[in-house]
């Protein structure tokens, strides 16, 4: 079964096309990438997918539940990791982490097990009973990371999620992806540093004004741009339009 | 210096300060010119109606006048450093400890001294309509009663004493800042509540400072002392002009000087402690030394964990945010500000008219109470959650869950809250034990339907902006929730009121029938409220949770 499927969904803000009859179907195991310029309707998707907005009209499921019929079933499956986490940083991370594993309704026990191992993978464990408001971006990043996965969720949404993070965290993490994957998880994944898409996704989709203009493997997605031999950045400055960035600089009096 | 620097920066404070504010935000108020056109006003209409009405006065009143126009000429000094002082203090405490940080002026290539002068003259700028309103008043009272002569000097030390003002509350700032900073990594929750407490006194303390009779009697004792206290830079423009009106020209002169060179001082020492001890980076507060995880999940009485979790972050949101600090400081401020005419009686020689009105105002005050208290806390609930508010988007938590959990601090604290006034009331002024319980229970019976009417509103016009001074409900919510619930609470309350004012006395129950009377109307009424409101409430939270506001 699929884990994550959109059909034909569309979003407006104030008559404004944010995301324009959208389909999508993520399968389990699966990471796929979700890539676009700044605009594009990623974020606005993946807010879809969390029930958090509701699209204008379409269908959205994960593991088969209706987000918008049965949306707190849908958030039970799902782990999410937004653009910017806005934890509650007046609280330390562990009554943070305490108020989600509930809300997951995760037992004691595990909920132990699962944020020690994940906290002590992510070099988090000292800062544990510190309140979050002196954290960095980073460590901010890594707390709303292990919160997504305390409930051993079968569907990832993870919006830029290696922002800020540390080079051996961020590696960390992209295995973790893997390695979750692998068990079956669908993982679906924003970001805009495209060497990582290339590392962690097995198929990226391109976004571009609220539509995926483009959708396949890294190989397939050059195919289709008619550059086999390019890098993935050069292929998506073409698939996106947006390949006259020399000249742009050229321009520039610096 | 650079004097564009401070001027372009004392312009972005000033804009950056009423736009932050709930007063400005998006108003005319947030242009300078417009708070120009302000003091203009403030100054020529007081100065107009004074000037025309003070020759109409009768002979016999004037020397009283004249002694009110002289105290206002020595006080008004004193009155405008300690306003400025406090309205800025207010400011800072209101403010969120993350905003500090983010200001743009920490890391460009502005001076400590020139951030103090920039800061000063916005911060003095902000609050100039109190010091044209001074003048507006002071002058034609000076002007009507032949001391035109001291007008130049009064304006000019009034001036100094205002910047003292603004200067003191750089100073204080970046004090502040320092010490709050050193005091919460070292104490952790002991420094939480540390906080909690001094921001209670300070706040009490203020609104006790501005209750007219407490006012009266110090501006009295200042007038009265200040020749004795010509030691504290604080009165040193007040004495000059003290002196000038006793023709001690030698004295005023030196006392102005003084007051100069004070201005000089404080304004080194403030760039001084910017420069030592202004530290932009939000600390790591532990709360406990341990770097062990212990999970928590508990339920409590009807809540469930859920509920019981979404109430834990509640107290601590209330308890550890700067700027919630102050709404716990409210239910204080009230206690006191309603017992101060009770208080301020003693001198009022009819014991029976003393009880009498200790009794009005213990149950005025309850009712007040059961109102304002569980209103206040659960209305502003949803708003102070500000961009946190995506948790509850994002995590499988139920409108019911959110209901309960929300409202039930807002229960418990408000039920505290009427437990102690109602202790105190009944100390002061005791009553039969079984009215004291109806009372009470009446009392109790509001804070539950007010904490849902709360909710309900705070849930349906929620003001997200995370700022000084930020209300975390909109102004149509405020006046929808005030509203309902002052019907509401007028409702709860009839029962009781007609047994208090004897109309159920005249159906022959006695009083252990007419109290139990009271209890079965109240019930009755209340438990239809509480249901009415419970339903506004559980449907403003469903609305809300169904579409996150992009």
């Amino acid at each position: 079964m699929d884990g994550i499927v959109l059909g034909s969904v569309k979003k407006t803000f104030d008559g404004k096309v944010a995301v324009n009859d959208l389909t999508l179907s993520v399968p389990s195991g699966e990471v796929r990438g979700l890539l676009g310029p700044n605009g594009s309707g990623k974020s606005t998707t993946m807010k879809m997918v969390m029930g958090i907005l509701k699209p204008d009209y379409g269908k959205i499921s994960l593991c088969g539940v209706d987000v918008l019929r049965d949306p707190l079933d849908a958030k039970r499956l799902v782990g999410y990791v937004p653009e910017l986490p806005y934890l509650y940083e007046y609280l330390t991370a562990s009554e943070y982490l305490d108020f989600v594993g509930t809300a997951y309704g995760v037992d004691l026990k595990t909920r132990r097990e699962r944020v020690v191992e994940l906290l002590q993978a992510l070099q988090m464990d000292e800062h544990i009973n510190e309140v979050m408001s002196g954290f960095s971006q980073g460590m901010k990043q890594k707390i709303a990371f292990t919160a997504a996965l305390l409930h051993r969720p079968k569907v990832l949404i993870l919006d830029e999620v290696l922002n800020g993070l540390d080079p051996r965290s961020a590696r960390i993490v992209k295995d973790i992806l893997l390695r979750l994957a692998g068990e079956g998880v669908s993982i679906l994944f924003s970001t805009h540093v495209l060497e990582i898409a290339e590392a962690v996704c097995t198929r990226i989709s391109i976004m571009n004004e609220g539509s995926i203009i483009a959708e396949g493997t890294v190989q397939e997605l050059r195919s289709k741009a008619g550059m086999p031999n390019s890098t993935l950045e050069d292929t998506f400055l073409k698939l996106t339009g947006s390949e006259d960035t020399d000249k742009i600089v050229e321009a520039l009096k610096l | 210096m650079n004097r564009s620097t401070v001027l372009s920066l004392a312009t972005v404070l000033f804009k950056s300060y009423f736009r932050a504010s709930r007063l400005g935000r998006r108003s005319f108020f947030s242009n300078p010119r417009a708070l120009l056109a302000i003091d203009l006003v403030l100054f020529a209409v007081p100065f107009g109606l004074l000037a025309y009405a003070l020759p109409l006065v009768p002979a016999n009143f004037q020397s009283n006048i004249r002694s009110v126009a002289v105290q206002a000429l020595v006080v008004v000094p004193v009155v405008l450093t300690g306003a400025v002082i406090v309205a800025g203090v207010l400011f800072e405490l209101g403010q969120s400890s993350g905003l500090a940080s983010s200001e743009a002026v920490n890391w460009l290539p502005v001076s400590p001294s020139e951030y103090i002068l920039a800061s000063s003259i916005s911060v003095a700028f902000t609050y100039s309509p109190l010091f044209f309103l001074c003048l507006g008043v002071v002058i034609p009272l000076a002007v009507n009663f032949g001391m035109v002569s001291a007008v130049p000097l009064f304006v000019s030390v009034s001036f100094v004493a205002y910047l003292w003002g603004a200067v003191l509350v750089e100073a204080l700032r970046a004090v502040m800042n320092r010490i709050s900073s050193s005091v919460y990594k070292k104490s952790g929750r002991a420094g939480v509540a540390l906080r909690i407490i001094v921001v209670v006194i300070l706040l009490v303390a203020l609104q006790m400072a501005f209750n007219p009779y407490v006012l009266y009697v110090a501006l009295s004792g200042i007038v009265n002392g200040i020749s004795l206290v010509w030691f504290l830079p604080m009165v040193w423009p007040s004495v000059a002009i003290v002196s000038f009106l006793a023709a001690d020209a030698f004295r005023a002169t030196a006392f102005t000087l003084l007051s100069l060179i004070f201005t000089l001082l404080i304004f080194e020492g403030a760039s001084r402690l910017r420069a030592k001890y202004w530290s932009p980076v939000p600390v790591s507060i532990a709360v406990s030394t341990s770097t062990v995880y212990v999970p928590q999940g508990k339920s409590l009485l009807w809540l469930d964990p859920v509920a019981y979790a979404i109430a834990s972050k509640e107290l601590r949101s209330l308890t550890r945010r700067r700027e919630m600090t102050r709404f716990l400081a409210i239910p204080v401020m009230i206690v006191v500000a309603s017992l101060i005419p009770v208080l301020t009686s003693g001198t009022d020689t009819n014991a029976a008219a003393r009880v009498s009105l200790s009794e009005g105002v213990g149950l005025f005050l309850l009712a007040e109470a059961s109102i304002i208290l569980p209103l206040m806390l659960s209305s502003i609930s949803i708003g102070q959650e500000g961009k946190s508010i995506s948790n509850f988007y994002m995590l499988p938590i139920s409108v019911k869950e959110l209901v309960n959990g929300k409202v039930f601090l807002s229960w418990v604290l408000s039920g505290v809250g009427i437990l102690g006034i109602a202790l105190l009331m009944q100390f002061l002024s005791p009553v039969a034990i079984l009215q004291f319980l109806v009372v009470l229970v009446v009392a109790l019976f509001n804070v539950l339907i007010q904490g849902y009417v709360g909710l309900g509103a705070g849930s349906r016009y929620p003001n997200f902006t995370i700022g000084p001074r930020a209300r975390y409900i909109t102004f149509t919510g405020f006046i929808v929730a005030f509203f309902i619930g002052l019907l509401m609470t007028a409702g709860t309350f009839t029962p009781l009121i007609m047994h208090d004012a004897g109309f159920l006395g005249t159906l022959s129950l006695g009083s252990v029938g007419s109290a139990l009377l009271t209890i079965v109307l109240t019930a009755a009424v209340g438990i239809t409220f509480l249901v009415l409101a419970r339903s506004y409430c559980l449907q403003g939270v469903k609305k809300l949770l169904s579409n996150m506001e992009a």
